[in-house]
């Protein structure tokens, strides 16, 4: 022993210290945990269910952290190294071994049963006679496009098998289809490219959905894009977000398709995701309860821009977004037939552009422009492109080479130029209706 | 025995400084490969955390700083160092040089081929960085998922050679692995020490050779998996991964975890047996269930070959009940060897040298990994946290706060054995807080992040969301660790030359690497003594004291000739 035994110099100092270092930390830190230790409250169904689940499971957890936390503490506080004795030489003890192999597995027994209950009631598809509304969302490379439909009076009429080669559908009242529509039969979108009386010849495994077996007298749906947008201002230099609309108190199956790659469904406040795999589709059941703007974004890493794939969804009461919805179907023959420009009555523009209008509308579905540009090239993520006024040339370098957009640039091997300007003339042909405004969206 | 260990030369230098550098590149000593081993991992390590800055420092700006190419590659090449060029080759390297010592052997069974793995893994870890003077490297996360690697198809994110060099290296190091795993195997079946039967090897003998079980059987299929996603990219045109050309997107999730989630294992296994090592050393009592942690070990090797899927619960083609069963179900051998580390500590005479320190860290803070575990295994929770902060706060205190805690307890406990002197202690403590301070700050507010709903892999968020702070918090919780690793690098380099002295044995330790000279001569033992219990030198030093109070001298301690045996 020093005649000085300063306190700093003690060992229990130095433990003390490092204790209350601890401690100190522990409590800013439980602090701050304690602000933001669960998810957020749900506001579906489905995301109750998950966030009662998340909250035994975080009970147990909780638990168990505290109680081996301090355990392990104690016991190096307690057994410090005071002489130079040697300690028991304990080798082990069988009760104590199976006493903690045994309470695991009780414990997770436990949370697997109640985790699979949950599993089965959030995966559970509604009872056949209640009404579902039904939302097809795609992903694409960096955005999402939201499609809906109304039912045609009109059913198939012969069996379409899985192949997608076969593209002759016969259905139960051709007079019901336009030339270009997009229908759904059950989760597969088609595109009619010709209608002969009740014999249709469509295009298959539209909008990254893949080709199914169909039997004969299937509804037949049709399909039209939503492409509300809101200024949300969420990430720099992306203003304006895209919105799915969803009734509230309805469940609401969102099928999910990619044309690319892997995507992630995923709104915080459903507490819920699943993927949109390309080459499949698969459906998310949702019962939204609150009316409300809720924050999404893709949560599968999807390449350059997946930070900046995001969505909001807009939550409304079940008559307003009826109404809502209402106001987003186009008349059949209007918007829907609109753009077929009949053949061989090439406008001025066009023609003096050099391209085949015809063919300019197919290759903008085919290349996807409809996406970002609305299926009639009235803008949604993308601005406007109908009737644009810019020149061809100017078409051209901008798609080459965007400049103060996200839109990825096209090349020339994958989009010839004489593919652009088949393009240019359908774009140049279409006449927008009054009501369809550049950038328009809902608000919050 | 001292007298002996002076009469052999050092082996670590050479009379000129050209046959010294040759003495390494040329060597097939087990010791020497495990050193290179370490000091290369050790490197990339270096790397890799300086990508995780790059990467902290981005997320504390909300995406000010990349452009977002730069950012992809920076966390995809992170954790691809951090996994494939840090931790595994880290461990590899302990491993390499302990076990063959541990076991009373001259060498590993095949020492050409250890050498052989070493290079192959050094150039396969070059190749994977030269991507960056090849246009950028990989940049799709360390998953790789098809079809946005797969360069076919709609995908409009093609990324080039980076990618290719990516596949290729990885292949190369997992050739390394698996010719690493045999020679383990061998090595531990062939030529442990007269009378150490299986059950009375070290802890880090069985968790090396589950972990090479699993390398052997779980490295291949990763090897198939990239050679057909090379081929997709290359020619091939898609038919594995990408649905456009008749491939499926799922399939590559299913072969690639069928691989990453045994390597889970084989980043956590071997920072298991160094803690199992280094806790009854420092509690001065013999591990707590030896059997039952064996048990353990080996069921937790079996599990981890039927929970692949659990990375997959969101992508809507997985057989839910089964994986999440097994999911659960491998908390439980885990528990178990967490209670009888515990009980190991019970009523011990503890010594909270660095070591100590990083092990019961270890134990503190790998809690916390496998409790959030649990959350991800209910499928519904996982529904919510998948691929958000909570997911990578989740992996890092498994694999940062454990496999690092591990590699960085290694290094202070058996620096001694190879340099033949002491890490700093003083300094290590302070390692040791910074880290321990550091790591909760980045990872806890990640977990806080995860179940806001924060995606991972993002470069850019919403500002309105309260996500800067926690940002923030991290980012600064990264600068402090990383400053921590900063003094250990000193630490190394110094005490290398001018530490204090150690002895053959400074800890009291038990295995048989304690019972040659510190470092070691290049044949390992001029004598093995005769094992009976898991602890020979236990033994040993109690026949001693018993003979010194029956009063028959140093008697136990003659050497004994024609002990040595050689595999």
């Amino acid at each position: 022993m020093p005649p000085l035994a300063l306190p700093w110099a003690s060992r229990w100092f130095h433990l003390s210290l490092a204790l209350s270092l601890a401690a100190t930390l522990f409590l800013l830190w439980a602090g701050v945990a304690a602000a933001q230790a669960f998810p957020p409250e749900a506001t579906s169904e489905q995301g109750e269910d998950i966030r009662e689940l998340y909250l035994v499971v975080f009970g147990v957890a909780a638990a168990i952290f505290i109680l081996v936390e301090a355990a392990i503490l104690y016991l190096v506080i307690r057994y410090r190294r005071r002489n130079d004795e040697l300690p028991p030489q304990i080798h082990g003890n069988r009760v104590a071994e199976i006493l903690w192999t045994a309470v695991p597995t009780v414990i997770v027994v436990v949370l697997f049963a109640l985790s699979y209950v949950v599993l089965e009631d959030v995966e559970s598809a509604p009872d056949a006679d209640e009404p579902v509304e039904v939302i097809d969302v795609l992903g694409q490379q960096w955005s999402w496009a939201f499609n809906y439909s109304a039912p045609l009076n009109a059913t198939t009429a012969a069996p379409l098998s899985r192949d997608p080669a076969e593209t002759t559908l016969q259905v139960s009242d051709g007079g019901a289809f336009r030339p270009f529509m997009t229908v759904r039969i059950d989760v597969e979108h088609l595109r009619v490219q010709e209608i002969n009386g009740d014999t249709l010849t469509v295009e298959r495994r539209v909008d990254g959905t893949v080709a199914q077996e169909h039997k004969a007298r299937a509804p037949i749906d049709r399909i039209f894009q939503v492409s509300d947008t809101v200024e949300e201002r969420r990430l720099e230099g992306a203003d304006r977000t895209p919105v799915v609309t969803v009734p509230v108190g309805r469940t609401v199956r969102f099928n999910l398709a990619s044309q690319d790659v892997i995507h992630s469904f995923y709104i915080p406040q459903f507490l819920y995701k699943l993927d949109a795999m390309p080459g499949r589709v698969q459906s998310l059941w949702v019962k939204v309860t609150e009316p409300g703007f809720y924050q999404g974004q893709c949560a599968e890493f999807c390449g350059l821009n997946h930070a900046r794939m995001i969505f909001a969804v807009e939550a409304l009461a079940l008559a307003e977004y009826e109404e809502w919805l209402r106001s987003k179907t186009p008349e059949l023959g209007a918007a829907a037939a609109q753009p077929a420009a009949a053949p061989g009555e090439e406008p001025a523009a066009a023609a003096a552009a050099g391209g085949d209008p015809a063919r300019g509308q197919q290759l903008f579905f085919a290349n996807g422009c409809n996406v970002c540009h609305g299926d009639i090239g009235q803008g949604a993520i993308g601005p406007t492109i109908a009737q644009t006024g810019l020149s061809l040339d100017e078409v051209i370098t901008q798609y080459r080479d965007p400049v103060g957009t996200t839109m990825l640039p096209f090349s020339e091997g994958a989009v010839p130029d004489e593919d652009v300007a088949d393009i240019y003339a359908w774009l140049q042909t279409l006449d927008l209706p009054e009501e369809i405004v550049p950038g328009r969206g809902t608000s919050p | 025995m001292a007298t002996v260990a002076d009469a052999v030369p050092r082996g670590y230098g050479g009379a000129a400084p050209w046959a010294a550098v040759m003495s390494w590149v040329t060597t097939v000593d087990h010791k020497k490969i495990g050193i290179l081993y370490v000091i290369t991992a050790g490197v990339f390590g270096v790397v890799g955390a300086a990508f995780s800055l790059v990467v902290r420092t981005e997320l504390a700006n909300r995406g000010a700083v990349l452009d977002a190419d730069t950012y992809n590659q920076m966390f995809t090449m992170h954790a691809s160092i951090m996994i494939f060029l840090f931790i595994i080759p880290a461990f590899v390297g302990f491993m390499n040089y302990v076990v063959p010592l541990q076991l009373g052997a001259r060498d590993m069974a095949f020492p050409r081929v250890n050498a052989l793995s070493y290079w192959m893994f050094l150039f396969g870890g070059v190749l994977i960085l030269s991507s960056f003077a090849f246009g950028g490297s990989a940049s799709a996360g360390w998953t790789i998922y098809a079809p946005l690697t797969g360069n076919t198809g709609a995908n409009r994110d093609v990324v080039g050679a980076g990618m290719d060099l990516w596949l290729v290296g990885v292949i190369i190091l997992g050739a390394a692995s698996t010719a690493g795993g045999i020679n383990f195997m061998v090595t531990i079946f062939k030529m442990r020490a007269p009378g150490m039967t299986m059950f009375r090897m070290p802890l880090l003998g069985w968790t090396t050779l589950v972990t090479a079980f699993l390398t052997v059987l779980a490295t291949p299929v990763l090897a198939a998996a990239l050679i057909m996603l090379f081929v997709d990219r290359n020619g091939g045109g898609g038919v594995f991964f990408d649905p456009a050309s008749g491939g499926q997107a799922l399939l590559w999730q299913n072969v690639f975890w069928f691989y990453s989630h045994p390597a889970v294992y084989i980043m956590i296994l071997p920072a298991m047996g160094i803690i199992s090592e280094i806790i009854p050393v420092f509690s001065r009592k013999p591990l707590f269930g030896y059997r039952s942690m064996v048990l353990a070990l080996v069921a937790i090797g079996l599990l981890s070959f039927v929970v692949w899927s659990h990375h997959m619960f969101a992508t809507g083609g997985v057989f839910l009940p089964f994986f999440m069963a097994s999911t659960f179900l491998i908390a439980v051998p885990t528990g178990v060897k967490m209670f009888n580390w515990m009980a190991t500590m019970y009523r011990g005479s503890i010594q909270l040298t660095t070591a100590m320190l990083f092990s019961v860290g270890f134990l503190l803070l790998f809690l916390i990994g496998g409790l959030t575990g649990m959350f991800s295994a209910a499928v519904p929770v996982d529904f919510a946290l998948h691929d958000t902060y909570f997911v990578v706060g989740h992996l890092h205190y498994v694999l940062a706060t454990g496999s690092a805690f591990g590699i960085f307890a290694a290094s202070y406990y058996w620096f001694p054995k190879m340099f033949g002197r002491f890490m700093n202690e003083g300094l290590g403590k302070v390692h040791f807080w910074l880290m321990f301070v550091g790591t909760n700050m980045i990872y806890w507010p990640q977990l806080m992040l995860g179940l806001d709903g924060m995606p991972r892999r993002i470069n850019d968020y919403a500002g309105n969301g309260g996500w800067e702070l926690m940002n923030l918090i991290a980012s600064v919780g990264a600068f402090i660790a990383i400053s921590g690793v900063m003094i250990f690098l000193y630490n190394v380099v110094h005490s290398m030359f001018w530490g204090e002295r150690a002895g053959d044995d400074p800890w009291e330790a038990n295995t048989l690497e304690w019972a040659t000279s510190s470092p070691p001569p290049p044949h390992n033992f001029d004598e093995v003594p005769t094992v009976r219990s898991e602890r020979p030198l236990f033994d040993q030093r109690r026949d001693a004291l018993a003979a010194l109070a029956a009063g028959a001298g140093a008697g136990a301690s003659e050497p004994q000739p024609d002990a040595q045996r050689e595999g």
